[in-house]
């Protein structure tokens, strides 16, 4: 397990949905079995990754309360930076009003690049090195149809994390990682055809992510019972109900973080946006597990304690996001990924 | 547009940043270098709201050089809740239920990618 | 000062010239001035042109076209006001005349947009907005011209239909005009049927795009009456300017430019709208039809719908308006169109406008706009008897 020499708080956070919804009974499926009433985002043919990351920081910079000048880094884990070598933290800097001594990375780990930005911004401001630090993740869709693709959706969202004080929105108690050479979902570079490896794969998901709350909860002594909300990777239905069965978690537990129904799965946000939506319901002194999934392979897992200071903020951000939605069709849902995959913005 | 061009016009086009006059306390958008209500040369930096109400739109259907692919889509003419007017391609609506009056509020969004770069830039939505 | 005259014009048709370039089609209407005039010459060469160096890559028109008339030696110059190119080029030359700069000025307006695409041409026209902050957005000039007639339509409860009528007569008086580029009529349902072009704007109420050349032969008053027969004298010619961006004016519904610069020439004719008998409106889409008659009191606030229905605007009507078809019929080769608003007004005083004459016409008005009622030149025209 990580621990860092400062306790580490929340500050703020925030979550971006775009506002077109495609219901998953609406795509000509080739794989599985779907469940007809999900839904998921996906950009308008002016949204990227860049725009909607925008979104989802300028959001949890204002819950935050953060003056610009004090933000030391961001980070943004993404598979869908519309440029190459150019980190959005880059563009965000400019837009936001805060270009400087700050450091900007793009963090790439598929399902995990959100949380691996969280791990390296526990450090970051553990460390001492910078007094706050943003952790984001945002994804479009990069590629129409194949399997896993089903619910792959279009969103971004972000935390803001300081020192713990007195306005710290939850602490995090710890974090743990796992990580392993393996090959369940992946793409070879230069190619768009996404391989996955079929049963191996749901393996490889099962490993990582227990070994990681394995180690978070030994190290912190505590047990999955003792968690009000806990928060698993949701790429698909199935592996979040399987994971939940084998760490012998109950529903109610489950209730609050599961928003693959409504959202979808964004990429690099395994886990994540599951963590906003359960902290725009959670209640002071309620503990939070949250444990992510990244292909290739490997699991973050954190235990958040939620502060009093949550009370005062403005919340109800995700559910506001799921909430405006405009429904497209099949065929407008493939001329949007034509357009956010190429060409003209 | 050229590369200095867009990234020159960056702050204006991606968080509003305007002028203000300390003479008579007047608001511009884009920023001025002299007042344009009282002709005052003293004027300060100052980031705008980025949210007001649609004074009058319309839709385009024959779209210039460079916005070929986004047509049609609407434009319209924001009030700024500081009194600023200003030009702006409305986002994320169908011009159907766009109405004068309506709430809007700032996005950044892709504008186009005329010179091999991505201009990122505010469009507004409603509210 | 000195009094300014014209005394010659010419033109070519207004099309799509594929077989002349913009050099050719202002040489073949300076020609046509000069001959009209009788007088091979000019001390200054005024070309009106809005596009060249974006359609064309060729900019310095003024030595390009003098030294194509064998005007070398001449003074020249283009002269650029967006859509009001050619407006501001006989302004231009008004002032190099009455000043006593030069004696004689040949103005030539000329565009040449079917070298490009439609996208092209439409990102042309959009150079006469703010790049930064109104081009930018993607908003095409029919798209700012829709705000102004979404917003008039509303102030003022103007029917669409209403609007459509305006751009119905410009066609039936371009019928006879051999000049025009849509020599045809059309009526009220027909633009009504047609494409929108912006909300509310259909394509049939909206000018189009062409080629054309017009020219006039400036001349003072005095030294006018040595060459011509009758000679036409420029009573006024004024221009205003306003906040440069449409969304920064707090009324959409009316120009503050055609205000200023119509009372202007008003003022320096010594004349009012009763005194006008013929007048060119810059009618870039109906709408602008419609505000120019109020803007310069031809029609009360509102009330130009009204006047056109009573057949106020065609030929043996109140006020006959844009009698040889307006931008919509006969064309709007930009940085011409000023210029052949001149040539037209000239024919009508000069007893020369065939079936489209204004009896008894003795006083004309034109009025050209650059950009979304940015810049506005007014001109009051008088027969010299």
């Amino acid at each position: 397990m990580f621990r860092t020499h400062a306790r580490i708080g929340i500050e703020g956070f925030g979550a971006y949905l775009p506002k077109y919804r495609i219901r998953i009974r609406d795509l000509p499926l080739a794989h599985g079995s779907p469940s007809p009433d999900f839904e998921k985002a996906i950009c308008g043919p002016d949204e990227d990754a860049v725009t909607m990351a925008k979104e989802a920081v300028e959001r949890a910079l204002r819950m935050a309360g953060v003056g610009r000048g004090k933000i030391g880094s961001i980070l943004c884990g993404t598979s869908s930076n519309p440029y190459s070598g150019k980190p959005i933290g880059t563009i965000l800097s400019k837009a936001l009003g805060m270009e400087g001594a700050i450091l900007a990375a793009d963090i790439n780990f598929s399902g995990k690049s959100c949380s691996e930005a969280l791990q390296l911004c526990l450090g970051l401001v553990g460390s001492g090195m910078v007094d706050y630090a943003i952790a984001s993740g945002s994804d479009s869709i990069p590629e129409p149809g194949g399997k896993g693709a089903t619910y792959s959706s279009c969103g971004a969202a972000a935390f803001v994390i300081g020192r713990e004080s007195g306005s710290s929105i939850a602490s995090i108690e710890g974090s743990s990682t796992w990580v392993m050479d393996a090959l369940d979902t992946w793409s070879v570079r230069g190619s768009a055809q996404r391989r996955n490896s079929g049963r191996f794969a749901e393996r490889v998901l099962a490993q990582c992510v227990i070994a990681s709350v394995k180690d978070l909860l030994s190290g912190l002594g505590l047990s999955p019972g003792d968690f009000d909300h806990v928060v698993l990777p949701q790429s698909d239905p199935k592996s979040a109900l399987d994971l939940a069965k084998r760490l012998g978690l109950k529903p109610e537990q489950m209730e609050a973080g599961f928003v693959l129904p409504k959202a979808g799965n964004v990429e690099s946000l395994s886990g994540l946006l599951g963590l906003i939506a359960v902290l725009d319901v959670a209640k002071p002194s309620e503990r939070i597990l949250v444990a992510t999934f990244g292909s290739g392979a490997g699991s973050d897992s954190f235990s958040l304690l939620v502060k009093d200071a949550i009370e005062g903020r403005e919340r109800g951000d995700f559910l506001n996001q799921v909430s405006k939605k405009a429904y497209i069709d099949h065929k407008a849902y493939l001329k949007f990924l034509n357009r956010n995959s190429g060409g003209s913005a | 547009m050229s590369v200095p061009n867009y990234l020159r016009e960056a702050p204006r086009r991606q968080r509003m940043e305007g002028t203000r006059c300390k003479g008579c306390g007047a608001i511009h958008f884009p920023p001025r270098a002299v007042c344009d209500r009282c002709g005052g040369r003293d004027l300060e930096r100052e980031e705008l709201s980025g949210t007001g109400e649609l004074v009058a739109y319309t839709v385009i259907m024959y779209p210039p050089k460079g916005f070929e692919n986004q047509a049609p889509y609407a434009i319209g003419i924001v009030q700024l809740k500081e009194g600023v007017r200003i030009l702006s391609q409305i986002a994320d609506c169908d011009p159907m239920e766009l109405r004068e009056g309506m709430r809007v509020e700032i996005v950044i969004r892709r504008i186009r990618e005329d010179g091999g770069f991505i201009e990122y830039g505010y469009k507004f939505r409603p509210v | 000062m000195r009094g300014v005259a014209i005394i010659g014009i010419g033109c070519t048709k207004v099309g799509e010239h594929w077989d002349k370039s913009l050099r050719d089609l202002a040489v073949e209407a300076s020609l046509r001035a000069m001959e009209d005039a009788g007088l091979y010459d000019a001390d200054y060469v005024l070309v009106g042109n809005m596009m060249s160096g974006y359609l064309q890559n060729q900019e310095h028109l003024g030595a390009l076209v003098a030294d194509s008339l064998g005007l070398q030696g001449a003074g020249a110059a283009k002269v650029e006001a967006a859509c009001a190119s050619g407006g501001m080029a006989v302004h231009m030359g008004c002032q190099l005349i009455a000043s006593g700069a030069a004696d004689s000025v040949l103005v030539v307006g000329a565009e040449k947009m079917t070298d490009a695409t439609t996208p092209e041409v439409t990102k042309a026209l959009a150079m006469a907005e703010d790049q930064e902050y109104s081009a930018y957005t993607g908003a095409s000039f029919i798209g700012l011209n829709a705000l102004v007639a979404r917003a008039y339509m509303k102030a003022y409860g103007v029917e669409p239909e209403d609007m459509a009528l305006f751009s119905v007569i410009c066609h039936k008086h371009a019928l006879d005009n051999e000049f025009a580029q849509f020599r045809f009529p059309i009526t009220v349902e027909a633009v009504m049927n047609s494409p929108i072009v912006a909300d509310p704007l259909h394509l049939l109420e909206c000018a189009g795009i062409g080629d054309g050349a017009a020219a006039v032969l400036l001349a003072s008053l005095d030294g006018a009456r040595k060459i011509a027969d009758a000679p036409v004298e420029l009573l006024a010619s004024t221009v205003s300017t306003d906040k440069f961006s449409l969304h920064q004016r707090d009324d959409l519904t009316s120009f503050k430019a055609a205000r200023a610069s119509a009372e202007a020439a008003f003022r320096r004719a010594g004349l009012r709208a009763e005194d006008i008998d013929v007048l060119e409106v810059h009618d870039a889409s109906s709408a602008l039809g419609l505000i120019a008659l109020e803007d310069l009191g031809f029609a009360e606030r509102g009330k130009a719908a009204e006047l056109i229905r009573d057949g106020g605007i065609e030929i043996g009507g109140r006020i006959p308006t844009n009698t040889f078809g307006g931008l919509k019929a006969r064309g709007h080769p930009v940085g011409a169109t000023g210029v052949y608003q001149i040539v037209e007004l000239t024919r009508q005083l000069r007893g020369e406008a065939g079936k489209n004459q204004v009896g008894g016409a003795e006083r004309g008005y034109a009025q050209n706009i650059g950009g979304a009622g940015t810049t506005i030149t007014a001109h009051i025209l008088g027969r010299v008897d």
